[in-house]
């Protein structure tokens, strides 16, 4: 995405999923547009201007962050994780599978950044209660599921990653 | 081999949209796009005086900048339908020179080669508007002296619409008692995850355009933009990939989406758009928005005798191309699951400055649903009956279907008894009612609400399935459906694949391609897997059929000889003699006689020439603290029939979904304006989309009462999980408050709406 002219261009140098990258790029750039466009990773959605709804969130050393409300400047030297960068080898993540497993998706727009919160939850909490996981993703908006089988979802990344079942 | 049917298989789409490589329309990446941005309307209602764009042109990398006055013989957005009762439809200009009817209406368009260019642009377009007197209270704009949106429709009222019989007034007089409650289904945004988004290009090689745009009705909106654009329609290519949620609000071309189409092709360039949130709720089609009042006559032994309904329904600024569509259905769906010997409904549309209406899951049948079984329990009150045995008392009989309804609908089948009883027995009603006293002597506030309800399903036109088997024998299903979530690709392969006995996951499925697929109609209604499953499963038996014939001039057998096993067809009794799908599919192209068609494949539609009716029954227990009006949900069950269910799981996703839309409805959704039609629910730190932790646990059961009318049995799930729940927690919430003498409190229960109900119940007494 070009800037635009009356502004000068600052550069910047930061990971992506494991590959660096250098750019310059208008101060008033997002990184979640940066991450769209300039490096056409489509995974990461925009759904709202606010920052209620986490279709956006990527980890940014190793934080789930909301990347509508970076700017592109921001993530300067920073280790930047989207949800093309959780497929290792071929594997999908616990996480990926417990969507696929338990219906955790329908339309998949909040999908990417639902995984991307719920990784940074498990990388936190390894055994969360259903509550912890409800709120966890308090900042995550789902507009086809109703929530039941992304939890269930995250219940099974949890199994699978080692920490006891939880319950209620 | 096993049927796929009933199987709750993982979905063929997931791969894709859970690793990053789904294709929502703002990700197609067309080389050269340019880039859409609009000044849209300050004021609800306004004379547009003058535009100036001659700042906007001058900005940075800006191509174009277009006004109303930019399209002269450009036509209006097509409607749909519009009841012959409108006095006038006055047009849905694509960007409009005379007046803004609504906040946020675009005016003019700027297209650019960035798009922080092309929004920094569309700042500088200085619009003179003359504000005029709004009005956004339909009530009010029914009023004499009222502003007057449209010169052409009096007294503001879009259309009128009327079902059943007069009857009903003297069958009212003649009961014992006679209850009117006036009902409000609040307005709420339907905040599809996402925003609206298209690609549009001009395309060379076959003088045309490509439109990549989220939409639920692929074919019918490339229609509508070779008629918008001017291209003819054979030129015009229409795909919609993943989409991000529609709910109804996607089932129709928005202005916005015909400037981008209508620009690429005038400027022959790609030029995309997609909105923001802000801008999103300020324009996209908005649900609900109906006023009812609804009057139920009943015998003192419980028995209705009679049932009205008048609803007041807000059209917004504009008639959306299908805004008339909640308003019909109320007409037919007012009678609920119960016997009414006579009955009558009558709706007002009424025009408003606020944004258009249109469907929103489930489309009248929630607000239809919500009047009723508030009115139900509000009787139960009255003649201190228990609102579930009143209930029972006037629910239609298994033996009674096909069940003609005093407004017109035929139900096809049902066991609403055997629904509602599951549900009871699960959270041990009798009990609750014990428990329930127990607790009210200790000064806590627990209620039940209990809801029986019916919808129809697969009501409108037909659906498409084509299915080919390519020279390697591989299997695709050509769906004319415009799934947004609902998992077509994986329903669909299910029932091809349990035909065909091949693997669910080698069945291809092209959907949202007007290239591709030779024509289609469309996902809503819950109407997908009823026709499109039918289509589908037509076709796959065509196809099967095809192939035995085939094979067996390969085989030198008589076709009924012929059998299919395991994706082989084979000699019955020797299955060595057998060939594979490959093997025919190969023959068929290339080793027919010339009088056989070449090539193995089927095409298919499919109609009912009836309705089919899902139905259940929802529960919930809720407690009410009384101090700040805070609501808990305890517990809530839902027992759903739709028939035969060809995946469970994602059956359940549906009911889920459904009932997430309604509580937040119920619960905390609404979408407000000022007396002037200033938006105040316009992005989404004011306006309420439930959280994770707010939705709470639920549990649905089911029962199975396959529809005579579609080969599968299926009735269709899509909107079911929405109807009942808003009545459901309402009620369940005032059962509660019942010993504090509150009665009535209107829909979204947020905590100060149900405290200031309790302090009203109180200081009444």
């Amino acid at each position: 995405m070009a800037g635009n002219n009356s502004i000068a261009p600052v550069d910047i140098r930061f990971t992506v999923n494991g590959q660096e990258h250098q750019a310059s790029v208008e101060p008033r750039l997002l990184l979640v547009h940066y991450l769209r466009e300039n490096l056409r990773l489509t995974g990461t959605h925009v759904g709202c201007d606010t920052s209620q709804c986490g279709a956006c969130t990527v980890l940014l050393n190793g934080q789930a962050v909301k990347s509508c409300t970076l700017l592109a400047v921001q993530a300067n030297g920073a280790n930047v994780t989207t949800i093309e960068g959780l497929e290792k080898d071929g594997q999908l993540s616990a996480v990926q599978e417990g969507f696929w497993e338990k219906h955790g998706l329908q339309c998949g727009f909040c999908t990417p950044g639902m995984i991307m919160a719920a990784e940074y939850l498990l990388s936190r909490n390894p055994k969360p209660t259903e509550v912890e996981i409800r709120q966890a993703l308090e900042g995550n908006l789902c507009r086809c599921t109703g929530y039941v089988n992304i939890v269930a979802a995250v219940q099974y990344a949890a199994e699978k990653m080692g920490g006891a079942h939880v319950s209620r | 081999m096993p049927s796929y049917i009933g199987q709750s298989i993982k979905r063929n789409e997931d791969p894709r949209l859970i690793t990053g490589r789904g294709v929502f329309s703002d990700d197609v990446d067309v080389p050269g796009t340019l880039y859409a941005a609009f000044a849209r309307s300050p004021h609800g209602h306004a004379r547009i005086i003058s535009i100036d764009t001659s700042a906007a042109k001058a900005a940075p990398g800006v191509e174009a900048v277009i006004t109303g006055h930019d399209l002269q013989g450009v036509p209006p957005i097509p409607v749909g339908f519009a009841p012959p009762s409108a006095p006038a439809v006055p047009p849905n200009h694509v960007l409009p020179t005379q007046k803004v009817v609504y906040v946020g209406q675009a005016v003019a368009a700027v297209i650019a080669r960035d798009p922080y260019q092309a929004q920094d642009a569309a700042q500088l377009i200085e619009v003179e508007y003359e504000p005029l007197a709004a009005v956004v209270d339909p009530l009010m704009a029914l009023e004499p002296g009222s502003p007057q949106i449209y010169a052409e429709v009096p007294g503001n009222l879009g259309f009128t619409m009327s079902s059943g019989s007069n009857d009903v007034e003297a069958a009212l007089k003649a009961s014992d008692e006679v209850i009117t409650l006036r009902v409000v289904n609040n307005r709420v945004a339907v905040v599809p995850l996402e925003n609206r988004a298209i690609v549009a290009q001009y395309d060379a090689f076959d003088r045309g355009l490509t439109v990549t745009l989220g939409t639920q009705q692929p074919h019918g909106d490339r229609s509508a933009f070779g008629r918008i654009v001017g291209v003819p329609e054979n030129r015009v290519r229409l795909y919609a990939h993943d989409v991000g949620g529609g709910f109804g609000a996607k089932g129709n071309v928005y202005p916005e989406e015909a400037v981008t189409a209508l620009m690429a092709y005038r400027l022959r360039k790609a030029v995309r758009w997609s909105d923001s949130r802000s801008e999103n709720l300020r324009t996209m089609t908005q649900g609900r928005a109906h006023l009812t009042e609804i009057t139920l006559g009943v015998r003192r032994d419980g028995t209705f005798t009679a049932l009205d309904t008048k609803v007041v329904a807000d059209l917004g600024g504009v008639l959306a191309p299908v805004g008339a569509a909640s308003v019909g259905s109320i007409m037919t769906m007012c009678c609920g699951p119960y016997k009414f010997p006579v009955a009558r409904a009558a709706a007002r549309a009424v025009y408003t400055n606020t944004a258009p209406t249109g469907p929103y899951r489930g489309a009248g049948r929630p607000e239809a649903t919500y009047a009723l079984e508030r009115a139900v329990d509000e009787a139960a009150r009255r003649l201190n009956m228990d609102p579930v045995e009143l209930r029972k008392k006037n629910l239609i009989e298994p033996n009674q279907f096909p069940y003609t309804t005093p407004v017109g609908p035929v139900y096809d089948t049902g066991n609403y008894q055997a629904a509602l009883e599951i549900g009871l027995k699960e959270v041990d009603y009798d009990h609750f009612r014990a428990e329930q006293r127990r607790l009210r002597a200790q000064g806590r506030y627990v209620g039940i609400g209990v809801t029986t309800f019916v919808e129809p399903a697969g009501a409108l036109f037909w659906e498409f399935a084509e299915i080919r088997v390519d020279r390697s024998g591989k299997v695709t299903v050509y769906s004319g459906g415009g799934p947004t979530g609902q998992g077509h690709e994986t329903i669909l392969a299910q029932i091809a694949a349990s035909e065909l006995q091949v693997p669910v996951e080698s069945i291809e499925v092209v959907h949202g391609d007007t290239g591709a697929v030779a024509m289609g109609v469309g996902s809503f209604g819950s109407r997908s897997t009823i026709l499109g499953g039918s289509a589908t499963l037509h076709a796959a038996q065509q196809v099967r059929e095809k192939m035995r014939a085939v094979a067996a001039g390969m085989l030198e057998a008589r076709v009924d000889d012929i059998q299919l096993d395991d994706g082989r067809f084979h000699v019955a009794g020797n299955p060595a003699r057998g060939l594979d799908f490959g093997a025919i599919a190969g023959f068929s192209y290339f080793g027919v006689s010339p009088a056989q068609e070449p090539g193995i494949s089927a095409r298919e539609s499919f109609q009912m020439n009836a309705v089919a009716y899902p139905f259940g029954t929802h529960i919930c227990i809720a407690e009410v603290n009384p101090e700040n009006g805070e609501i808990t949900i305890q517990r809530y069950l839902g027992v759903d029939d739709c028939g035969t269910m060809i995946n469970p799981m994602l059956v359940a996703g549906q009911l889920h979904g459904g009932f997430a839309q309604g509580f937040g409805e119920a619960m905390m959704e609404q979408v407000l304006y000022d007396s002037d039609g200033q938006l105040l629910t316009g992005s989404l730190m004011d306006y309420a989309v439930p959280k994770a932790s707010q939705v709470p646990a639920i549990e649905f059961l089911h029962t199975v009462t396959p529809s005579p009318l579609d080969p599968l049995g299926a009735k269709g799930v899509g909107e079911a999980g929405c109807i009942a729940s808003p009545p459901t927690l309402v009620n369940a919430v005032l059962d509660a408050l019942a010993p504090l003498g509150v009665t009535h409190v209107d829909m979204p229960l947020t905590a100060p709406r149900v405290w200031a109900a309790i302090q009203a119940a109180k200081g009444g007494k």
